[in-house]
């Protein structure tokens, strides 16, 4: 009721970007759920799966940059960890590298993770993309969590861009007072500069909580947004997720 | 038409030591009337921050009382009290704390028990009123810290408060932003006190001088007598006014 | 590196994903109902921007040797700074949106928040109470507190990690237990060194700001800590150590020992393919093997010494020539209670021994000796995880009984007392 008497941004949103946050948080999960439930070594499920995402990738064009640039930064810790799981299964061995052995359910078990995580997180990427922050938190309190835990998040997520240019600063005044070989005066410095911003960011919490409280704040977070349903909506999701199920009960049988 | 009974702030030989046993404020008495435009004076540490903060409840004095508009300060009264003076605080980082400009303007009224049906309105009208219509989904962590500023006030007067409060409003502002929040300050009607140490900018909002000068009133008067008083100002650790500087620097050729 | 805490999703099954998830949000609701209770309206704001703050901490790398970097979890920390349920929150909402940024899957966000939150806010803040037992005043104290309760929490989380790896089945547990858990022992000593100045900083410029230093109606109950420091303390210790023997086939300690004097009766070796590879031949008072494709005493049974030594080769048992180990059982089987007659060769020279009548298996006895610390395993589970976990039982039955009958003998007022004489508790102002 509100946004519609206020101005919203000029160029016209991607498909994605119209759904409710609610209704793409659910299908997130229901298609991670199916992601990593699904039995090893069924590839046609996973060129579903691959299909599925790149269906939604190229409706909604507008996001690839985004999306990308989500999805590019958490890759590497997924490698590394399926890099190390063809060492940790016993079975039937495959290869040897030094004294480690690679074993063939070892190499499933990478295969598996590393399919699996790949996909969800592109899941995610995908839901960010085509979020708006204050969206996706209005649709996390929506689906159930806790008031106070989405408040937090929220106050999080604003503060994180005050303290980390803060974070900075100190890092780099550290850097430039700092001469010599690393060793445990690093540490020290280190947990100096942690110790600073723990001060500074309960200084500004303070300051923060008495300027909510001067706005008439009692410890009840009030919100605007009234989320509700469109019918495009229940659409979009039922779809989704009959589809995604379909494909996990038919092709991962 | 006779002048309204009640002052907007009256304050009575208010006292307050800090928990570390230093004293702030060591008895301060002060009368504003309605409509009066205050600017509270002195050096860093003069306590013109402590002082003010009193006057929403954000502080407890240690001694002595004080009456907003003919309540008295206590915590029974701090909704009602809260409802009629709006703080801007020294960083507006502080201020603006919900995930978007909309949120935070919207803050004040939605807290303090304004109908929910004149929300929207309070909020673009507040915005208009500084300069940034069109700025409610903008995001405040993006905002430059003019602009910051600027909304930091529409945030309180969203819910027209009888009384302003300001502290330091005019710190690291730039020449533009700067004149634009004096324009802003002199066109308002409402009940004004402004702490600062920029006396051009106490020059051009207010008409009445407070000099605090180690948690203790030192002079009070019209702001032309005060701020033209050079050996006064010495006395309290402060300087002439700029603009009245280089004229004095003029009449010395 | 902290790889595996951040586990991505498919690496745990779905029933480890859930059990996790279920315990992680019983906590939530545990804290916030706690929180709740303190009715501290600044709360939200205040944990947000804590929130922000573990976030941001958790960005500062530490050089450590030769290019790689440490970062700062901050669970314990947390937890010293702003008390265990809201430093469970914090710590959820970081893990929580880590994982929405992609650091951590989607699923697994329950076993994540258990393993980088909770067992440091919540069993490390725990371990960090029961360590300081009371003297909260004195900061050495506090600070070595911190500084043991981050370590244990980096290497508790390690070992549920590993548990859930094994019970997930994506990978064996003696494969990834020792080497993670071992890495986190390292590691942990970073995060409890950091954890222990970043301590020791606050408790200098700001120490009202420590979480049990705050004035208030909560007095320090030292019995409760002392059971959850206990507690928490054996369970490592019966989970870690319980795990280690089995992980490489020795027997218990003491049966260890039992066997190598013989009192306790131990087992022929066998190879794969069922040859003999030791034989204990208690007649003869030594252990038999192969060397040099000869039967020889390769072990001497120092409470059994009937005249055969170490490095004596069997060439004849009661007029048998053996040839190979299971020669030797043969014979030895026909020449029960009979004085035997053993040909050995020791230095190039053979002897004839008459050894005196020795029953089948050891002397006074008729059968292996009472099995004085039987294999406890939880009935109805098989392999590694039932033997630790009835160690941790056990663990956890014997501390509840020796605490039960301590509190029996020890009437609550004087242990209290006796405590809180020990660190000087009742002053508030001290500063």
């Amino acid at each position: 009721m509100h946004e519609k008497t206020l101005i919203l941004t000029e160029t016209p949103p991607a498909l994605l970007e119209r759904l409710e946050p609610r209704v793409k948080l659910i299908c997130v999960a229901a298609w991670a759920l199916c992601i990593v439930t699904a039995p090893p070594q069924r590839w046609p499920l996973l060129v579903a799966n691959v299909a599925i995402l790149a269906l939604l990738l190229v409706t909604n064009a507008r996001l690839a940059g985004r999306f990308v640039r989500r999805l590019l930064p958490a890759l590497p810790a997924i490698l590394g960890i399926c890099l190390f799981l063809p060492f940790l299964q016993p079975g039937e061995p495959i290869g040897r590298l030094g004294f480690l052995t690679i074993t063939r359910p070892g190499l499933d078990a990478a295969i598996r993770v590393g399919s699996a995580a790949t996909l969800c997180l592109a899941a995610v990427a995908l839901l960010w993309a085509s979020t708006r922050r204050d969206q996706l938190l209005v649709g996390l309190r929506g689906v159930g969590l806790p008031a106070i835990f989405v408040g937090l998040l929220a106050f999080m997520l604003r503060y994180l861009d005050v303290l980390r240019p803060e974070l900075h600063r100190l890092i780099d005044a550290r850097t430039a007072r700092t001469i010599g070989p690393r060793g445990p005066g690093r540490l020290r410095s280190g947990a100096h500069v942690i110790g600073v911003l723990f001060l500074r960011a309960h200084d500004r919490a303070e300051q923060v909580a008495d300027a909510m409280a001067a706005r008439g704040y009692t410890g009840e977070l009030r919100g605007l947004h009234t989320p509700h349903f469109h019918r495009h909506d229940i659409l979009a999701g039922v779809t989704f997720c009959g589809g995604v199920l379909a494909c996990r009960l038919t092709l991962g049988a | 038409m006779p002048p309204p009974a009640r002052p907007a702030v009256r304050v009575a030989g208010l006292q307050h030591r800090y928990p570390d046993g230093q004293d702030a404020l060591g008895g301060v008495d002060l009368q504003i009337e309605v409509g009066q435009r205050v600017a509270i004076i002195g050096p860093n540490g003069a306590g013109k921050s402590t002082l003010l903060r009193h006057f929403n409840g954000l502080l407890r004095p240690t001694g002595g009382r004080l009456w907003i508009l003919g309540h008295d300060v206590i915590p029974a009264n701090f909704p009602a009290v809260r409802r009629l003076v709006g703080f801007v605080f020294q960083d507006p980082n502080d201020q603006l704390f919900s995930p978007t400009v909309l949120e935070d303007v919207a803050f004040g009224p939605l807290h303090l028990g304004l109908p929910l049906a004149n929300v929207a309105a309070r909020v673009q009208r507040a915005l208009a009123q500084v300069g940034l219509p069109g700025f409610e989904h903008r995001v405040p962590q993006r905002l430059s810290s003019g602009e910051k500023r600027l909304v930091a006030l529409a945030t309180v007067l969203s819910y027209d408060p009888q009384l302003l409060v300001l502290d330091e409003p005019g710190t690291a502002l730039d020449p533009r932003n700067r004149r634009r929040l004096i324009n802003l300050l002199a066109a308002l009607t409402t009940t004004l006190v402004v702490a600062t140490h920029d006396l051009d900018l106490a020059w051009e909002t207010c008409h009445r001088a407070v000099v605090l000068s180690a948690g203790k009133i030192a002079h009070d008067g019209p702001a032309r007598e005060i701020l033209t008083d050079a050996s006064l100002l010495e006395q309290a650790g402060l300087e002439l006014p700029l603009r009245l500087q280089h004229d004095a620097g003029k009449a010395a050729l | 590196m902290l790889l595996a805490l951040h586990a991505p999703d498919g690496l745990f099954s779905l029933p480890v994903n859930l059990l996790f998830a279920a315990a992680v949000v019983l906590l939530l609701a545990a804290a916030v109902v706690q929180l709740r209770r303190q009715q501290d309206h600044r709360l939200v704001p205040v944990m947000g921007i804590m929130a922000a703050f573990v976030f941001a901490g958790q960005m500062v790398n530490f050089p450590i040797a030769a290019g790689t970097t440490g970062h700062l979890l901050g669970g314990v920390l947390a937890a010293v700074l702003l008390g265990p349920w809201a430093a469970t929150l914090v710590l959820a909402a970081v893990v929580f949106f880590q994982a929405l940024l992609g650091d951590g899957g989607l699923i697994t966000v329950g076993p994540n928040i258990f393993n980088m939150g909770v067992t440091g806010t919540f069993f490390g803040y725990y371990i960090y109470r029961a360590a300081l037992a009371g003297a909260v005043h004195k900061p050495a104290r506090v600070v070595a507190a911190a500084f043991f309760a981050a370590w244990s929490a980096v290497v508790l989380a390690s070992i549920v990690v590993s548990l859930q790896l094994a019970a997930s089945g994506t990978a064996a547990l003696n494969h990834v237990l020792l080497p993670l858990v071992g890495v986190h022992a390292l590691i942990g000593v970073g995060e409890a060194v950091i954890t222990a100045f970043v301590v020791a900083f606050v408790l200098k410029t700001r120490p009202e700001l420590i979480y049990d230093r705050r004035p208030g109606p909560e007095q320090f109950r030292p019995g409760r800590a002392t059971v959850a420091f206990g507690l928490s303390a054996a369970l490592c210790v019966a989970l870690f150590l319980s795990l280690l023997p089995s992980l490489w086939d020795h027997p218990d300690g003491l049966e260890f020992v039992g066997a190598e004097h013989g009192f306790v009766a131990e087992e022929s070796l066998l190879a794969d393919d069922g040859t003999l590879l030791t034989l204990p031949a208690y007649p003869l008072g030594v252990r038999l093997g192969t060397v040099a494709n000869r039967v020889t005493a390769i072990h001497q049974y120092n409470l059994l010494s009937a005249g055969v030594t170490r490095g004596d080769v069997i060439e004849r048992i009661a007029g048998q020539p053996i040839i190979t180990l299971a020669d030797a059982e043969a014979a030895l089987e026909d020449a029960a209670d009979q004085p035997l007659q053993v040909s050995i060769r020791r230095a190039d020279q053979s002897r004839d021994l008459t050894l005196p009548p020795v029953s089948t298996t050891l002397p006074g006895a008729s059968e292996p000796m009472v099995a004085l610390l039987p294999d406890y395993t939880v009935p109805g589970i098989d392999g590694l995880i039932s033997t630790s976990l009835a160690g941790a039982i056990g663990t956890i039955v014997m501390f509840l009984a020796s605490f039960a009958v301590g509190r029996l003998l020890v009437r609550p007022g004087r242990l209290a007392r006796a405590l809180a004489q020990q660190s000087a508790l009742p002053d508030h102002n001290s500063t």
